[in-house]
């Protein structure tokens, strides 16, 4: 039998946000260990990089695509403001 | 009869002649040993600049135990030789502009950065401010600050 594929939990800025969120208060409960965390916060950390150096080039190159990781309302008031 | 006063009289001229000729004798001045609140009063500066004028050795002091004396004379002696170096004309734009530069370079160390950076001019990738930052990326990085402290407190 194949195991169900998992939808992930993280897939825009706001998702993102509310991940980190429900993190922050399992850690205060105990419910994550530290190392979890410290996992989980680097793997945050990379992700919000990446999607920076991509908007920065997108920017630069002034390619109209819109970035999946930003939700469309902001992509657009960007693109507005590039 | 021979005069006494004119065999005084050419000694006392030779003396003269000596005295001109000899090299200039620089009479040492005596040490006058003082503390740092009392070399900041007389140099009218702040007691951490006094520390760090110590360990750039711009000043010359010593140490009597554990607490540190300055020789007056010598300090001033020191600080009159001391070559005043001209400062650079940067202006407030430029100074900056390389902080900031700096600033997010060091944020962004990371290999996929560093190969974009090799296709992109540093200047212009470096031009976002943080009004272009999206909100969310702002929370984001909040929260993950959040995280982090709660991992330092429970370590």
């Amino acid at each position: 039998m194949k195991a169900p594929e998992r939808k992930p939990e993280v897939v825009d800025a706001i998702s993102l946000n509310k991940y980190l969120n429900g993190i922050v208060t399992q850690i205060k409960t105990k419910e994550v260990s530290i190392e979890q965390a410290d996992a989980i916060s680097k793997v945050a950390d990379k992700i919000i990089k990446l999607n920076l150096v991509r908007l920065m080039y997108s920017k630069h190159k002034g390619q109209e695509n819109e970035i999946d990781f930003f939700t469309n309302e902001e992509n657009k008031i960007l693109m507005n403001k590039g | 009869m021979h005069n006494p006063f004119d065999a005084i009289l050419a000694e006392i001229n030779e003396l003269k002649v000596l005295i001109k000729a000899a090299p200039s004798i620089q009479v040492a001045s005596p040490p006058e040993i003082i503390n740092t609140d009392e070399l900041c009063k007389r140099l009218s500066l702040s007691e951490p600049t006094i520390i760090m004028m110590r360990k750039r050795k711009q000043i010359p002091f010593f140490k009597a135990g554990s607490s540190v004396r300055y020789n007056w004379p010598s300090v001033i002696d020191h600080l009159e030789r001391c070559p005043i170096k001209p400062r650079q004309c940067v202006s407030k734009e430029q100074d900056y502009q390389k902080k900031y530069t700096r600033k997010k370079i060091d944020s962004l160390s990371d290999s996929y950065v560093l190969d974009k950076m090799k296709q992109v001019d540093l200047k212009n990738i470096l031009s976002l401010k943080r009004k272009d930052i999206p909100k969310e990326i702002i929370e984001a990085k909040r929260q993950n600050l959040f995280i982090k402290r709660e991992i330092k407190k429970q370590k």
